[in-house]
């Protein structure tokens, strides 16, 4: 149940990373949350609606991509997806650390919609 | 008539990042690991369920190497000092960081804490996390060690129900190995799961309680203390 603190950090990350004034124009936020990071999409996105309100991220979204889990073997350079959590190449047999996908914990995209002035006739 | 007015038009602006949500949490962890390093202090972070014992193995540990080296403890909890009063009783220091309610223990905390610790001639930094599988899992402390305790009352099936905590773990301690003839509970079977979660991970099995177990626990420990010194002293070399 960290999800309070991963949603404050979107929020924080988000603000170091954009011009202050671009924050009330997000309408979307991509996540990329791998299945090892421990986070439950939907709990994260009821979150995210609380501690939204009253901030400049009021009119975005969050968008929760998961990512299954997957390995490299470093004997036979299968990459495979981890089944049941056993990390064991099931071509050769031999254990498999380095874990290429299932780890991530990031924002991968951000949309916005940025108000542009044009004169129309009415 | 028509009229001419101003009116928005929105244009979408896609960016694509890759901004990690735990880059911040990083960043103090490696800022501690440096500051640690620097002053030549062993960190280990521990972690388990609420009850698996990692306060007794502390104080257990602590009874043992005190006379050895120097030891300092930092204790998470949501509340209460009683796990910090506990290792004071022991005669080294501790500090309670109480996270009111947060479930883990985050680099920030430990940054906060530290300045109000005194690590002179400390050899060895114990940081005992909030008793919960799941959440400590994500948040480096700057730790050396990441040591994952799971008593046998608990049951053999730790490993694989909480796999993102072994395999960032660097030692598994099966604890109240005094109680192993009365509960159902397989060492092989749980070695075998951590061993598929993590093969690297190394496994010792004691009980603080009857002391069994615990002598090659606190020989591991100094060992350690021991190469850390060495490579301290080749570095200025």
């Amino acid at each position: 149940m960290h999800e309070l603190s991963i949603c404050q950090s979107i929020l924080n990350t988000i603000e170091n990373e954009l011009d202050i004034k671009e924050l009330e124009n997000i309408r979307e936020i991509h996540l990329k949350i791998g299945m090892l990071a421990c986070i439950e999409p939907e709990i994260l996105k009821n979150v995210f609606q609380f501690i939204k309100a009253d901030t400049a991220f009021q009119n975005s979204e969050l968008f929760i991509e998961m990512v299954d889990v997957s390995a490299e073997c470093k004997n036979c350079g299968n990459t495979f997806k981890v089944e049941k959590y056993i990390f064991v190449c099931p071509l050769c047999g031999e254990p498999a650390s380095n874990i290429t996908e299932g780890k991530e914990l990031l924002i991968s995209k951000i949309i916005s919609e940025e108000p542009s002035y044009a004169e129309v006739n009415e | 008539m028509q009229k001419l007015t101003n009116k928005a038009v929105g244009t979408l602006k896609v960016q694509d990042v890759s901004l990690s949500l735990l880059k911040a949490n990083d960043y103090i962890a490696e800022q501690i690991r440096n500051d640690m390093q620097e002053r030549n202090i062993l960190v280990l972070n521990l972690v388990s369920s609420p009850g698996s014992g990692k306060t007794s193995l502390l104080e257990e540990t602590i009874k043992r190497l005190k006379d050895k080296i120097n030891i300092a403890v930092l204790e998470g909890d949501l509340e209460t000092e009683r796990d910090a009063e506990r290792i004071r009783q022991q005669g080294v220091q501790a500090l309670q960081i109480v996270t009111q309610g947060i479930c883990h223990l985050e680099a920030q905390m430990i940054q906060q804490a530290l300045p109000s610790m005194n690590f002179d001639n400390i050899d060895i930094l114990f940081i005992e996390n909030v008793g919960n599988l799941v959440c400590p899992a994500s948040y480096d402390l700057g730790e050396d060690i990441r040591v994952t305790l799971v008593s046998c009352t608990e049951g053999d099936d730790k490993p694989k129900k909480y796999p993102s905590m072994f395999l960032t773990t660097d030692i598994m301690i099966v604890t109240k190995k005094d109680l192993l003839p009365y509960v159902p509970f397989s060492v092989d079977a749980v070695i075998k799961d951590a061993k598929e979660v993590n093969n690297k991970i190394d496994i010792f099995l004691l009980s603080s309680y009857k002391g069994d177990g615990m002598d090659e626990w606190c020989n591991w420990l100094l060992n350690r203390v021991s190469e850390k010194k060495n490579q301290l002293a080749n570095a200025e070399v």
